[in-house]
């Protein structure tokens, strides 16, 4: 039924369902799992609507609430069970090679621990300031600082030899 | 020379290969979100009442005994109906027994929805989700006896049958991106006249009601065939919008109407022409915000009273009797009211669904065993009788699972 301020929240979610899902797919790297993890986003926002005439930022809070169930999910493992695959599966032989470079670097990245996970894909592929990675994860910016160091750290260890970058750079 | 590289330009660089748009159309469901989210809201209201008490002493009996022993009275601090005890003892309440829960079949796909039923029992209609490409379209389903009678595929995204009547006519709206009414009849899928409006239900005569307009902004319509076109209902001056969201088999209309820069609250249409808003009940002697009606049936409505104070936004439950004008506030343990049978037995969700008859007695039905950890429950049909309804689990990892409860 109509709850009056129903049809702002409908044209809040219809005005970002796509940045949204972006991001998740950003961030799980498969594009059923984004989905899911927006429709539990906005579940959750929709759960909480009657409260949001007091949030300043609506956009960081929404965005805030998907990263959160974004890590909720990877603790629960989740996601290991929904990939039905080995965290090191062999990159397919012959396959194209922007493929296979892509394959190689999700695989190390779900081995990277989630929060690190999360801050280098809002980083370095959503382009988001430190301060914005720090209010989504709910952290200081010298730690978002810190876990990009580790995540990148833990990349390097992951990968060895495997992704060569810089030579075009 | 990655070494070289702080950082910021590392991070970029070797992400890059990432970097991409989703494929596809977006898969998001905003209603279930928000009909999911309104349980939240409750579920979070539950747990910070007194009613905890009660559904506690529920699920710790439900765990180990047989279902048909679980439902007690309502044990509300507050006065409610309840039979006198002379009353028991002659004729024993009425109420449902030895309910079981089974999961409709879906064809192999694992997602599945109920999103409507008849008053007989027999039809249910619902939604699947199919494995693999998803352009947002959802094949539809209708159930006859627990059995797949029909598929059905609609252009569209987002598709849904809201309801079905006994003689097995549906009516629903897909989104193109607009709402778009149809209905299926006899097999086939026909449009229903009138442009961008929702169907929202369907009586045994065929009559349709709905809104005309977007979704949510619309106003209360009335279609008196699937091929009619729509008449709009009359509202009070200063009405916004409005919606009509159950029909009674003897034509009386429910819905809500909301005042310019307001919530909507209960409003109804009656058969000889008059119409008016719903009373607001009482509450510890303080007048309701606002009544939001769930659904009609044999001149009974259900649904809850929002209170709203400088806190918070409080609910209570109620029935409501149209040939009296009076409400009845129902146990706490009876849920939040889905639905209410020709018998005046309603049917509502708490931890899991609750059906609640003859003198306020409730009675909670088994959860669904097999889906995994811990479940919502939605229910979209009653039948009659009171003793058969139908909805659907929502769990962990936006899983869904349709669902018919069968009681004797």
């Amino acid at each position: 039924m109509a709850d009056g301020t129903d049809s702002e929240y409908v044209a809040y979610v219809h005005g970002r369902a796509a940045a949204l899902r972006r991001t998740a797919y950003l961030l799980s790297g498969d594009v059923h799992q984004a989905d899911d993890l927006v429709q539990e986003t906005i579940t959750k926002l929709y759960a909480r609507w009657p409260r949001m005439g007091r949030v300043d930022n609506l956009d960081g809070y929404v965005h805030a609430i998907l990263v959160r169930t974004f890590l909720d999910e990877k603790r629960r493992g989740w996601w290991k069970v929904r990939l039905g695959a080995p965290p090191e599966r062999p990159v397919p032989a012959g396959g194209h090679p922007d493929v296979e470079e892509r394959t190689v670097l999700r695989a190390a990245l779900s081995q990277v621990p989630p929060r690190q996970q999360a801050v280098l894909v809002l980083r370095f592929l959503c382009d988001q300031s430190v301060a914005d990675v720090a209010r989504a994860l709910n952290c200081s910016e010298g730690t978002v600082k810190s876990q990009t160091s580790h995540g990148l750290a833990a990349l390097r260890r992951i990968l060895g030899d495997r992704i060569e970058i810089g030579s075009n750079q | 020379m990655r070494h070289h590289l702080d950082d910021e330009r590392y991070g970029r660089a070797l992400l890059r290969p990432l970097a991409g748009e989703p494929a596809g159309q977006p898969r998001i469901d905003v209603s279930r979100a928000m009909a999911q989210g309104r349980r939240r809201r409750l579920t979070r209201w539950w747990a910070s009442g007194t009613a905890i008490v009660a559904l506690t002493a529920t699920t710790a009996a439900g765990g180990t005994l047989a279902f048909s022993a679980v439902g007690r009275p309502g044990t509300a601090p507050r006065p409610v109906a309840t039979p006198a005890p002379s009353i028991t003892a002659a004729a024993p309440l009425e109420r449902p027994k030895d309910c079981t829960v089974t999961r409709l079949p879906t064809g192999g796909v694992e997602k599945a929805l109920v999103t409507g039923g008849d008053p007989s029992g027999h039809w249910v209609v619902g939604r699947t989700y199919p494995a693999g490409k998803d352009d947002g379209s959802r094949p539809l389903v209708i159930w006859k006896d627990g059995k797949i009678a029909d598929t059905v595929r609609i252009g569209g995204q987002d598709q849904s049958f809201e309801d079905i009547n006994k003689r097995g006519n549906a009516v629903g709206y897909t989104f193109e991106p607009g709402v778009r009414p149809y209905a299926y009849s006899n097999g086939k899928v026909t449009p229903i006249p009138g442009g961008e409006a929702v169907a929202q239900a369907i009586n045994d005569d065929g009559v349709v009601v709905g809104s005309l307009g977007p979704i949510y902004e619309g106003l209360p319509v009335r279609w008196s065939s699937i091929t009619a076109q729509p008449e709009k209902l009359p509202v009070p001056r200063g009405t916004e919008s409005g919606a009509a969201i159950d029909i009674d088999e003897d034509g009386t209309i429910l819905g809500t109407v909301s005042p310019k820069g307001k919530e909507g609250s209960g409003y109804l249409w009656l058969p000889d022409g008059t119409h008016r808003a719903m009373p607001l009940p009482k509450i510890d002697g303080k007048k309701a915000t606002m009544f939001w009606p769930a659904s009609i049936r044999n001149g009974w409505v259900v649904g809850r009273s929002v209170v709203d104070t400088e806190q918070e936004r409080r609910f209570e439950f109620f029935r409501f009797r149209i040939a009296t004008g009076r409400y009845e506030r129902l146990p706490d343990d009876s849920g939040m009211p889905d639905r209410v049978a020709a018998n005046g037995w309603i049917i509502g969700t708490a931890r899991r669904p609750v059906i609640t008859s003859d003198g306020n007695v409730t009675t909670e039905l088994p959860g669904y065993r097999k889906a995994k950890g811990r479940q919502d429950y939605l229910i979209s049909s009653f039948s009659d009788d009171g003793r058969t309804a139908a909805g659907y689990s929502s769990g962990e990892g936006v899983s869904n699972h349709p669902l018919l409860w069968e009681c004797r």
